[in-house]
């Protein structure tokens, strides 16, 4: 191709401008369309197995194991079903690996309020960029995208949305102080706002703090009734809807703490033998809990996913096909309406292949284009999938 | 560029129309106007002379070259190197404007002799010469008929080729740029001594030529010119 011929072809490309733009798009629009769903299936499917290769082994209620996943490892699903924290206990005791509990029901600012200790963080090497963990009940720390969101810093306050409006007996929101955002991870954990566990069973209900009763007496209105063992107090006595400094020794719970509840475990086995051990110990029919593995249970949902795009792809290859025949039927009309063009050519002396050149110049051009605004296209995909994965 | 032409013989194969021109020559430097009437094989002549056509038997002689012997490609090259074609139609390229119209031989030319600096110092003399001067960057849609028809013989002179060959030039003008035109081709022509043979069946504008050849004529001079059967 010399300039000559280029120039022939740019200045034929910006005289028809409106069809050359109507080409590139639909050429565009061919190219892109199969190019952008593989990159996204691609990156889709790398986020979802980095999340389920970083978490081993999952412990949770028998029940539906892709909830059981999505509830874990991507904040997505509530569970209802729930077991002892004892569970926990006595999985550190045996020594076979390190476990993080997970209690999730509640959000803020619609992001997931994460139940969990301080394992988790170490676990999947989470750390703070700003501000500190949270060291006593009504902290929280915050996900860098939550952050961003809710715009919150450390120091800031944060409301739980109430889970039920119309229930006036149910939970309260909590008012909870922020003291750290979490670096960012490019992970579900980006969009989370994390509690201590103690902090989840107050927004539960199933710890409170009030004000000491023993210091009302009858004449207040709120003792209904008090003997030297019990004090009954009547529903006028208020929940702390924050736990500050000065109140947080008022919190307490009612019934035994290795009874209160989490959704699941992650389990970070020690070897081989002992995820083996793990396994056969909570998977038999008489237990009520299920141990999984999250990477077998993605890539079964990874199967689905890649048997519909394989659908995709057969679709986008008809739309290319058609693509392709309606372009070719553009160059045939095309050409037979730029005859004159290029018989004029000949007249002038020029030779036959010069005009096709010109036409594999023009037509290579727009495939060029079209290619380069595909991988423009994808680029632009590729940070849009990065920010919804992160976002959860 | 001296021009001979013996025993020429042509044949449309579709249509069996049959052109034959028993000797002609035109000497370097003249201007030959061939009259006659529609159908009487003028355009083919001209075809032929620029090689776009070929001969079934006969000779014509650019100087000492022959080109019935060349082959397609050969007999292209000369068109390119040594021929300025005009039509009647222009054949303007639309999406060009007038001067880049002006240099597309240039643009097409397999020859590297001639720079670009040089070829827009060719192109000013042009259109100073044909009065395109204001319509230099203009598109074709935007031009008259008129200024059309002087786009395409400035195109059809850039180069400086040996002979042009013009088929009715001004079959599209109107009587007074029909003159207009003439005399501008007439002059640049003398000016850069080529051989012009111009191609129209109006005989009001043969005046000025060194030559007028009439194809209706043919059989008072069967020695020189003869029409199909």
């Amino acid at each position: 191709m010399n300039r000559h011929v280029l120039f022939f072809v740019w200045r034929y490309l910006i005289f028809h401008r409106g069809k050359s733009v109507v080409l590139l798009l639909s050429l565009t629009l061919t190219f892109s369309l199969p190019m952008c769903l593989g990159h996204l299936t691609r990156l889709f499917e790398q986020s979802v197995r980095e999340r389920a290769t970083d978490s081993p082994l999952l412990l949770g209620v028998k029940g539906n194991e892709y909830d059981l996943t999505l509830h874990a490892l991507y904040f997505r699903a509530n569970i209802h079903d729930t077991f002892p924290v004892k569970v926990w206990h006595d999985l550190n005791a045996e020594g076979r690996g390190h476990a993080a509990p997970l209690a999730y029901g509640f959000t803020a600012g619609s992001n997931p309020i994460v139940g969990t200790t301080l394992e988790y963080f170490e676990a999947r090497n989470i750390r703070v960029q700003r501000g500190a963990m949270f060291v006593r009940l009504g902290q929280c720390v915050v996900g860098a995208n939550a952050a961003e969101a809710l715009n919150l810093e450390p120091g800031s306050s944060l409301m739980s949305d109430p889970s039920n409006v119309f229930n006036l007996a149910g939970d309260y929101p909590l008012k909870m102080e922020v003291t750290g955002i979490l670096a960012p991870t490019g992970s579900p954990d980006d969009i989370a706002v994390f509690v201590d566990l103690k902090t989840h069973w107050i927004m539960e209900g199933l710890g409170h703090g009030h004000e000491d009763l023993s210091l009302l007496n009858e004449e207040s209105g709120k003792i209904l009734d008090a003997d030297d063992e019990v004090v009954t107090a009547g529903a006028s006595v208020m929940p702390y809807l924050e736990i500050s400094d000065q109140n947080q020794n008022e919190f307490h719970f009612h019934s035994a703490m290795h009874e209160l509840p989490i959704t699941a475990l992650l389990i970070w086995p020690s070897s081989t033998k002992a995820e083996t051990l793990l396994l056969g110990k909570f998977n038999h029919s008489s237990n009520r809990l299920q141990l999984i593995r999250p990477l077998d249970v993605v890539e079964s949902m990874m199967a689905w996913v890649i048997r519909v795009k394989s659908f995709m792809d057969l679709n986008y290859l008809l739309i290319a096909l058609t693509v392709f025949g309606l372009a070719c039927m553009i160059l045939l009309l095309s050409n037979r309406l730029r005859r004159e063009e290029f018989e004029t050519f000949h007249y002038l002396g020029c030779r036959r292949t010069f005009v096709s050149r010109l036409v594999l110049c023009e037509w290579s051009t727009f495939i060029l284009m079209a290619i380069l605004f595909s991988i423009a296209i994808t680029m632009l995909a590729d940070r849009w999938m990065r920010w919804v994965l992160s976002a959860g | 560029m001296d021009i001979r032409i013996e025993s020429l013989q042509f044949r449309w194969a579709h249509s069996g129309f049959e052109f034959s021109l028993p000797s002609l020559h035109i000497e370097s430097g003249a201007s030959v106007a061939i009259v006659g009437p529609s159908g009487s094989g003028k355009t083919t002549f001209l075809k032929l002379l620029a090689g776009i056509e070929e001969a079934i038997s006969g000779s014509i002689h650019f100087g000492p070259v022959n080109l019935t012997d060349q082959n397609g490609n050969q007999r292209r090259a000369i068109r390119q190197r040594s021929i300025g074609y005009v039509f009647q139609d222009f054949k303007l390229i639309e999406y060009l404007n007038v001067e880049e119209n002006i240099l597309t031989p240039w643009r097409l030319s397999e020859c590297n002799d001639h720079t670009k600096s040089k070829m827009d110092v060719r192109v000013s003399e042009l259109v100073d010469a044909l009065r395109l001067t204001a319509m230099q960057r203009r598109p074709i849609h935007q031009l008259s008929q008129g200024e059309r028809q002087r786009t395409a013989i400035a195109r059809a002179l850039l180069l400086k080729p040996g002979l042009v060959l013009a088929d009715e030039p001004t079959g599209n003008l109107d009587p007074a740029n029909k003159i207009i035109v003439r005399d501008l081709m007439l002059a640049e022509i003398a000016r850069q001594n080529s051989t012009l043979i111009m191609v129209t069946h109006d005989r009001s504008l043969v005046e000025g030529f060194d030559r007028i050849i009439d194809f209706a004529d043919f059989q008072s001079e069967p020695n020189q010119i003869s029409k199909p059967s």
